[in-house]
């Protein structure tokens, strides 16, 4: 082996690795990002509920929770598609899927409740069937299978919120943020690290 | 670079396909033949050679199963693969730094 046969043996599997990551692009970034705002903001409305704060302050626990949220994805958006040159088609469809997710969750988190065409109890449910239809889509881009799985138990657990209904929805909703959000969000961060590791070996 | 040890190299993966298999399944958790195929650029013939030989060292696992009463083989990158992709480029790494 010389010197350029090794050059050439880390290029073809940086290419390689770039090529086929477009299944596996995702790190996790914004799984944990929403998954830490929304179980905090989550658990300190059940807590202003329980201690009769709820009203009006609760209102802004969300406009603050989501508006950060939506401020830091954008950024760290523009600063990625800044760093890329390109970006491969599993990465834009999986980018496509969870913006719209946001989307439809911010609608019926907002508009829902305040129109009156949704019960406040039932937004949690709601937005873990959308919880579970993106996980579920997502699985097939990535090609795996656990993200499937997480997919069902959100589904699960919309129905049993749909079942248990009121406020004990909110510490359900909150643990399954946790279990289904950021735990998959440190799975898939750990594995980009990892395959970063090798993929940028220089 | 006279003393570097030319024994370090895995001679499994001092093959561009093999080394371009293990690399392309090291992102996913399991891939088909075709994926494979389109990914490293081959043909099925030399793919399927290049497979046999990665499944017999144990760095890569296969299975086999009907889908629309086709079959369809599906691999995956073991443990020992993974890591012998990992000591594979920390080896070229230490040979361009000599």
């Amino acid at each position: 082996m010389d010197q350029q046969n090794a050059i050439e043996e880390i290029a073809l599997i940086r290419r390689v690795i770039d090529e086929s990551r477009r299944f596996t692009l995702d790190n996790g970034k914004y799984y944990l990002l929403w998954g830490v705002l929304i179980t905090v903001a989550i658990f300190a409305q059940y807590a202003l509920i329980l201690t009769n704060n709820a009203g009006i302050s609760e209102l802004w626990l969300w406009v603050v929770t989501v508006g950060i949220g939506w401020l830091i994805s954008t950024v760290l958006g523009m600063r990625e598609a800044s760093r890329h040159a390109s970006w491969p088609i599993g990465a834009k469809l999986i980018a496509l899927i969870w913006v719209s997710t946001g989307v439809v969750m911010t609608i019926i988190g907002f508009v829902g409740p305040v129109s009156g065409g949704l019960h406040s109890w039932a937004i949690c449910p709601a937005l873990a069937a959308v919880m579970g239809g993106s996980y579920t889509i997502s699985s097939l881009i990535y090609r795996l299978r656990w993200v499937a799985f997480v997919g069902i138990a959100w589904w699960i657990g919309s129905l049993v919120m749909f079942l248990v209904k009121g406020i004990n929805t909110l510490p359900i909703f909150g643990s399954m943020m946790i279990l289904f959000q950021i735990v998959p969000g440190i799975v898939f961060y750990k594995s980009w690290k990892r395959n970063s590791a090798i993929a940028d070996a220089k | 670079m006279s003393d570097f040890d030319y024994q370090q190299i895995d001679d499994t993966l001092h093959s561009r396909i093999r080394l371009a298999v293990v690399a392309a399944l090291v992102s996913v958790e399991q891939a088909d033949f075709n994926f494979l195929r389109d990914t490293v650029k081959t043909t099925d013939g030399n793919l399927s050679t290049h497979l046999r030989k990665l499944e017999e060292v144990g760095y890569v696992s296969s299975k086999k199963r009907f889908v629309e009463r086709k079959p369809q083989t599906t691999y995956k990158i073991t443990e020992k693969g993974r890591r012998a992709l990992e000591e594979y480029v920390a080896t070229l790494e230490k040979f361009l730094k000599k």
